[in-house]
């Protein structure tokens, strides 16, 4: 298993559009991936999962991956945080 | 007859690897289901361009082209150029034989080869009740020629049924329509009824309870003819046909091509013809004495006893043509005895058969269903229950079950108050003189009878309002799909539904975060669109996301960029993890402030995981008010 942690800087938080473009990049991947903030864990691959989270800016999650590309999945959720939140 | 789907039609046929490479077809809600022997011969790539063809799919060993909600008229086109058969049923029920017990099978079997005769058969049922009507009240004489001529279209159906069957049987069984017709056609050949009215060869099992007379022979063994004959039977013709689906098998694969049209159906009719009549004919003959025989028995046992098994078991014996083997036994009764007793438990049977479609008919929101249950349960009234048992209560087994106990029940109030019936009248409500000892005036049986029907029909109809579902999975089966349960949503907020690709944000319109629709709201408030349970919210409350008991989930949206207002005129009715009903109020938001503060109210209404559905359909550019159907999902 990977992870790696991420401070949100986007202000909105992670709301809708960000959530499906999450998800879509998650869904890439065969790897078990989990979205962890504070006590709640969500799987990233779930849309309203990671809706519900309510994740709002200066917020940090972590980002575990577990499975056969999880080294690719944690190289392209990184990416896609940095990118996009 | 043309359609405008014609061109569609034949690109499609020609794409999938043209007419002889289609097994079977079918259609659910939005698709053609095609079963090909050679999918590398289909041209999926141009199928996908094809204007009309939304895109296609291979699973479960189906190639499904996707066509949307009109998909039932380029089927009917696609079948009329193709000649592939009315399909839907048909497939489903092969596909499920192997796992089906044999009683299971051959109901499915029966109403299948049913199914797309029922319009008629209600019809003509409808046609016979009201005759009946007017005979009864006497509008109409039934010597006169308007009632024959009249009379002749009804029963026409019903006497010829063989060969109707006969076709639909050989549309199931993958043989030869024509084939299977003149197998029934045979059966009702008029030199053939006229043998079992002449002069007996010899009598065979003399002395038994199985004595039968044989008319005539095939080749020096003898053919014994059912008691009744063949006319208006069913299963006799679809075992015929089954088997002569496998002797044209093996023919076709012997024959060579060239006079293939021709000696294939000529050997199949030749061996399949006598086959029936040597094979089936006893068999019928002899089940139907043993029948006759032990509903003497169990008279003399018990009176009781035997109404309950008569009046229990009377429609399965219709359907199996054995009711002939007790009809004799009335007909000896009435001229020895002046009356019978041992049948009267058959009269209650049809009536709880009525009762029961009268209460699919309160409880049903399949339109389908009701359509047919009005004229199912008319004609029932008038003893005509032929629409009722093969259109409604067999294909749905339970029903029919039901309309046995309660005729059952019927019949053993029958047997126990001792009910004389003193002739065969009518049917249905007008058989009740048959109750009525001309000679006396002694209406006691009558009476009797009253009472049986009553408790036969209250019975069959609170059971009946008590156990009937319209069974989601059931009824896809016969109509549209196995592979799934549908679900509908309803609609969230008052406004018109548009296209989500006109939505102006592409997080929502490239369909990334879901397929589904969008709504211009004319109102600020949102209700569940299903019972459910409120599995996202965000903390704004600008977005709700639900997930429905099997598993949905519903993204509702309102207005775009709204997060942005970080809350201000929303207000959330619900919170997170709660379980809300269909209608509930989740949350309110004030449309014009939104929209004075520039942004849109436009609210996409979304399934987040539409990868767990085959199918998601809706329709849009109408104005819909909370809770009309906007949108159902098939599962996968």
């Amino acid at each position: 298993m990977k992870n790696f942690n991420y401070k949100i800087t986007d202000d909105l938080g992670i709301h809708a559009r960000p959530a499906g473009l999450l998800v879509k990049e998650a869904g890439k991947y065969s790897s078990k991936i989990q979205l962890i903030c504070g006590e709640k864990s969500v799987e990233a691959k779930k849309l309203l999962g990671v809706m519900g989270m309510g994740i709002k800016c200066k917020q940090t999650v972590t980002i575990t991956a577990e499975g056969e590309d999880e080294a690719a999945a944690i190289e392209g959720m990184k990416a896609f945080f940095q990118e996009n939140l | 007859m043309a359609s405008k789907y014609d061109a569609l039609a034949r690109i499609i046929i020609q794409n999938v690897g043209g007419k002889s490479n289609v097994i079977s077809l079918s259609h659910c809600i939005t698709r053609l289901r095609f079963k090909l022997k050679d999918v590398s011969k289909a041209n999926t790539e141009v199928l996908k361009r094809t204007d009309g063809v939304v895109t296609v799919i291979q699973s479960g060993g189906q190639y499904q082209v996707v066509i949307g909600n009109h998909v039932p008229d380029v089927f009917e086109a696609v079948n009329n150029i193709g000649g592939f058969g009315t399909g839907a049923s048909e497939e489903v029920s092969t596909e499920h034989k192997e796992k089906q017990s044999p009683g299971a099978a051959l109901i499915d079997i029966i109403s299948g080869v049913f199914q797309p005769t029922l319009g008629v058969l209600a019809a003509t049922g409808m046609i016979k009740g009201l005759l009946a009507l007017f005979i009864f009240f006497k509008v109409m004489s039934n010597t006169s020629g308007t009632y024959q001529l009249l009379y002749s279209a009804a029963d026409g159906f019903f006497y010829f049924l063989p060969i109707f069957l006969g076709l639909n049987a050989a549309k199931k069984f993958n043989m030869n329509q024509f084939t299977g017709m003149a197998i029934g056609a045979s059966l009702l050949y008029p030199s053939i009824v006229a043998l079992s009215s002449g002069k007996a060869l010899i009598t065979v099992f003399t002395g038994t309870a199985f004595q039968t007379n044989v008319y005539t022979e095939f080749l020096g063994i003898p053919v014994l003819l059912p008691a009744g004959g063949y006319a208006s039977t069913v299963v006799p013709i679809i075992f015929a046909v089954f088997i002569a689906s496998k002797i044209e098998k093996f023919w076709k694969k012997i024959i060579p091509d060239v006079v293939k049209t021709f000696v294939v159906p000529m050997l199949t009719l030749t061996i399949s013809i006598p086959l029936t009549f040597l094979v089936i004919g006893p068999i019928a003959s002899i089940l139907s004495s043993a029948v006759g025989f032990s509903a003497t028995n169990v008279y003399n046992l018990s009176p009781i006893l035997a109404g309950i098994i008569v009046g229990t078991f009377w429609q399965v014996l219709v359907i199996f043509g054995l009711h002939w083997g007790l009809v004799p036994i009335l007909f000896m009764n009435y001229s020895s005895l002046g009356y019978d007793s041992v049948l009267s438990g058959f009269f209650a049977p049809s009536f709880a058969q009525t009762a029961v479609v009268l209460a699919i008919l309160f409880k049903t929101k399949d339109k389908k269903i009701r359509s047919l249950a009005i004229p199912a349960a008319i004609s029932g009234i008038f003893g005509v229950t032929e629409p009722a048992i093969y259109g409604i209560t067999l294909p749905k087994k339970k029903p029919f079950i039901i309309s046995c106990i309660a005729g059952g029940i019927g019949g053993g109030i029958m047997g126990l108050a001792g009910c004389k019936s003193y002739m065969l009248g009518g049917l249905g409500i007008f058989g009740f003189p048959n109750y009525i000892n001309s000679k006396t005036n002694d209406a006691s049986s009558m009476l009797w009878a009253i009472v049986a029907v009553a408790v036969a029909m209250i019975i069959g109809f609170v059971l009946t309002m008590i156990t009937y579902k319209d069974d989601v999975v059931e009824e896809s089966a016969v109509v549209h799909d196995i592979a799934g349960k549908e679900e509908i949503i309803y609609n969230p907020i008052k406004g018109e539904v548009i296209a989500l690709s006109l939505v102006e944000d592409d997080a929502f319109s490239t369909g990334a975060l879901g397929t589904g629709v969008a709504i211009k709201p004319t109102e600020g408030v949102v209700v569940a669109p299903v019972d459910a349970v409120v599995s996202a919210l965000f903390p704004t409350g600008h977005a709700i996301g639900l997930t429905t008991e099997h598993g949905a989930e519903i993204l509702i949206h309102v207005g775009m960029n709204t997060v942005k207002l970080n809350g201000k005129h929303f207000t959330c009715n619900v919170k997170m993890g709660e379980a809300v009903k269909k209608g509930q109020i989740l949350q309110l938001f004030d449309r014009d402030a939104i929209k004075s503060e520039g942004y849109s109210t436009i609210t996409p209404v979304i399934i987040t995981n539409t990868d767990k559905f085959a199918d998601i359909s809706y329709s849009t550019g109408k104005t819909l008010n909370q809770q009309d159907e906007l949108m159902s999902l098939l599962h996968k």
